[in-house]
């Protein structure tokens, strides 16, 4: 197996690879097995995920969500609301921007450090925004956190209920990693709060994002294998 | 006394504490080696042969199996998986290597085929290596020399140290720094999160350098007279270079591109916390 491309998979499946390297992909998976088989892994975790029901949950994670978004005091509107009714709410560019990443963010960075103090939550986030009228930047960086958040909700889910099957070691390490690209997310978030105009915060958060999404996903191809 | 394997066997070997065997080995065969717990340890010489010396084998033993394409050796698993066996081997300098370790060191030193080594908790280092050449490893420093070709390097809590590397050059890693000393590769990628990165090393014409972290520092050491469109990103940080870039403000936030000679190669350096600096190699 060739981690060169395995590294690919999990951007392949997404789409996100340029022609070259999608066709170098292809190619290669022809003729190698083992990069069949992750791939064919890595679909069935996808797959799994979006189908897993998991446990109940021991309390609703929601209004804690919504506690933290609050806090971060972006003008966010009530998510708690508006995630039981699923109206449709107008939000202003800034605010729509703030309120996907923050819970792109806050759903991801807090379920598993907040576990240590905190009983198990599951949680499963999807806010629907009004489409963005202006500034490419802002609406590239919505598209990516509703691309994203949403999947690494799911794959915490999962994470979380599943963790057992995973060793000690990976566990820790696993929660370190986290940790620290869920710093990066908050600190690329509060800047672009502040500038929503740079491609370059856009581009790095974005990065974030998939670099977290790409951790999450690996795991739970190890959960689905130990399973 | 060297023992012949042939394909398809299966050998098992309990001999307590410790055993020193040598196999013979036809050319082009790889070698497989996956241990649970223990430091693995291969050398190279020049013989078409495989010296294997296990030391702590105190319960289960191990096994070596070969295929058509693979001699395998392996702790018996399904007696005692927690053994802790430490491997020293010898192999011929081309074999191909596949090494993993869940809790071990993996050290390769001289060989000039291709290597795979992973650990889980343990140290990876590799001198030689050529075609493609993987480790990774979730906790634990990566060092690769003298290494050609595609090179991956992933670790997710270590450093990664690169010296004298030619090819394509791709490195992930979330919190440790990242050095690459002496390169000349057509192709860097370097992601990181926590941590700097250096690269000392040259631009190759048309070669494509990408240096990106979240909070370090990135510094660019290249010759003097080097060809290269530069695009560099800061978001809270400063740039400094002894070439002759100047900037009346660096505006945050911002990409900011130049060229330097020719503009043949890409060299894209971003840091989100941390500052830039691009130098003269002396």
């Amino acid at each position: 197996m060739s981690d060169e491309w395995t590294d690919k998979l999990s951007a392949y499946l997404d789409g996100e690879l340029s022609q070259e390297n999608r066709s170098g992909l292809e190619q290669h998976i022809e003729t190698c097995e083992d990069c069949r088989t992750a791939l064919r892994q890595l679909r069935d975790v996808v797959d799994w995920v979006s189908e897993y029901q998991g446990r109940e949950p021991e309390r609703d994670a929601w209004p804690g969500i919504s506690a933290a978004i609050s806090e971060m005091k972006r003008g966010v509107v009530d998510l708690d609301s508006r995630r039981r009714s699923r109206r449709r709410v107008e939000l202003s560019i800034p605010q729509a921007l703030a309120a996907v990443m923050a819970l792109a963010v806050v759903g991801a960075g807090s379920w598993w450090l907040a576990r240590e103090t905190a009983p198990q939550t599951q949680m499963a986030a999807v806010i629907d925004v009004s489409a963005p009228q202006a500034g490419s930047t802002v609406a590239a960086t919505i598209a990516a956190a509703q691309k994203y958040g949403p999947a690494i909700a799911d794959l915490e889910a999962v994470l979380l209920s599943e963790e057992g099957m995973l060793d000690s070691v990976t566990v820790r390490v696993l929660r370190e990693q986290l940790a620290i690209i869920d710093r990066a997310l908050m600190e690329a978030q509060e800047a672009l709060a502040r500038d929503p105009a740079s491609d370059f915060l856009a581009d790095h958060y974005t990065g974030m994002m998939r670099k977290k999404l790409r951790l999450l996903r690996g795991a739970a191809r190890q959960v689905e294998v130990s399973s | 006394m060297v023992v012949n394997i042939i394909a398809g066997a299966l050998m098992a070997i309990t001999i307590p504490q410790s055993t020193d065997t040598t196999f013979a080995v036809d050319p082009g065969l790889r070698l497989e080696l996956h241990n649970s717990s223990g430091y693995i340890v291969v050398r190279t010489w020049e013989r078409n042969e495989v010296r294997v010396r296990a030391d702590n084998v105190f319960r289960g033993g191990f096994v070596v199996e070969r295929t058509s394409s693979a001699l395998r050796i392996g702790a018996r698993r399904w007696d005692y998986d927690d053994d802790d066996i430490d491997y020293l081997l010898t192999v011929p300098a081309a074999m191909d290597l596949e090494l993993s370790s869940s809790d071990g060191d993996i050290r390769v030193d001289g060989t000039a085929g291709e290597v795979t080594a992973r650990a889980s908790d343990g140290d990876v280092l590799i001198r030689g290596g050529s075609g493609r050449v993987s480790a990774r490893t979730s906790d634990g420093s990566i060092t690769a020399e003298n290494v050609a070709g595609r090179i991956h390097l992933e670790s997710s809590d270590g450093d990664i140290t690169v010296e004298r590397a030619t090819g394509d050059i791709e490195i992930e890693a979330t919190d440790g720094t990242v050095e690459l000393w002496e390169v000349e590769a057509t192709s860097v990628q370097v992601d990181n999160v926590d941590g700097d990165i250096m690269f000392d090393g040259v631009l190759a014409p048309r070669g494509s350098y990408r240096l990106s972290t979240h909070d370090g520092d990135i510094s660019v050491h290249i010759p003097e007279g080097t060809g290269a469109r530069v695009q560099l990103g800061i978001y809270d940080g400063d740039f400094s270079s002894n070439f002759s870039i100047t900037f009346p403000q660096w505006p945050r936030g911002r990409r900011v591109e130049f060229t330097l000679g020719n503009g043949s190669a890409e060299l894209q350096a971003e840091t989100f916390d941390g500052d830039i600096s691009l130098m003269r190699r002396p």
